[in-house]
């Protein structure tokens, strides 16, 4: 199975009509999902309108989060197996996960500056979520300076395992230490506590977010095989020249 | 539609509430731009080498 996605040229064709469907999905998720949570759920009880900021901060943590497993599995099958594709997929899946862990440390930002009355507590919660975003920060800089592929694959992959330490910090947090920040309401054990009227709407955007990722990670390893088909292509002729 | 807006703009919340949905716009936009960017640029260098390789051989 693995090794069935491992070869590029399946990869390009699989992608090819893979990118547009997912694009598609995602566009029409998020032009049903943010006007749903902006304009027809319902005000919160206590937080007001305020807890409309939930349903662009949530699903950003959520993949933010994802996104960083699913590089930790690509980086462990590019290191121990070589899978042709695995770094392809780890690298271009990096951005992506950085912009969500961003946007989820912003729009977190706004919510606690209306909700708690502070822009930024050096909590458990915040702090591991900002590590995380550092962590793809440096994976990022990692592939940039070093010049030979192999070795930037290598020490990427590494950092990215080591890196996988903070993922369930940032998960429990909230129950392993005392935060600002509310426990979990939705991915916990014993079910939601989330009335469906904010629910619905809040998965929505989250399968928006989801579609967007996968839309955006095949055009970056579609790039990505593209880059090294015109690397390769240069070397040949200048070995022939 | 443009009552709910209405009613949700007269919030004293909805100074902290557009740019979040802004931002989360803007990221999707920008994400996409680099990477359509990224992709026709690497497309097309693959598809001018893969010529120059077919007029070299």
């Amino acid at each position: 199975m693995l090794a069935w996605f491992a070869n590029p040229e399946r990869f390009m064709r699989l992608s090819a009509w893979a990118l547009p469907l997912a694009t598609t999905i995602a566009l029409v998720l998020f032009a049903i999902g943010l006007p749903w949570a902006l304009l027809f759920s319902p005000a919160d009880f206590r937080q007001g309108d305020s807890v409309r900021i939930m349903f662009v901060h949530v699903p950003a943590a959520w993949w933010a989060l994802g996104i960083y497993v699913f590089m930790g599995v690509a980086s462990l099958m590019g290191l121990v197996w070589k899978h042709a594709l695995a770094d392809v997929a780890a690298r271009a899946a990096a951005p992506i996960g950085a912009a969500y862990a961003a946007l989820c440390l912003v729009t977190g930002s706004f919510w606690g500056a209306t909700t708690w009355g502070t822009w930024w507590e050096w909590d458990a919660r915040m702090t591991s979520m900002l590590v995380l975003f550092l962590t793809y920060v440096g994976y990022l800089a990692l592939w940039a300076a070093i010049e030979d592929e192999q070795r930037a694959a290598r020490l990427a992959g590494l950092l990215c395992l080591g890196g996988l330490i903070n993922i369930p910090i940032v998960h429990f947090s909230v129950d392993w230490w005392n935060s600002l920040h509310q426990t979990a309401s939705i991915l916990r054990t014993g079910g939601s506590a989330m009335d469906p009227s904010m629910l619905r709407p809040l998965l929505v955007v989250a399968f928006a977010y989801f579609a967007g990722f996968i839309a955006l990670l095949f055009a970056g390893m579609r790039a990505q095989v593209f880059r090294r088909r015109a690397l390769a292509a240069a070397m040949r002729r200048a070995r022939a020249a | 539609m443009s009552e709910a807006l209405t009613q949700l703009m007269a919030s004293e919340h909805w100074p902290y509430v557009w740019p979040c949905y802004l931002l989360a716009v803007l990221t999707f936009a920008g994400l996409t731009v680099r990477a359509l960017a990224d992709l026709a640029h690497w497309k097309k260098r693959a598809q001018t080498d893969d010529r120059k390789d077919d007029a070299g051989a």
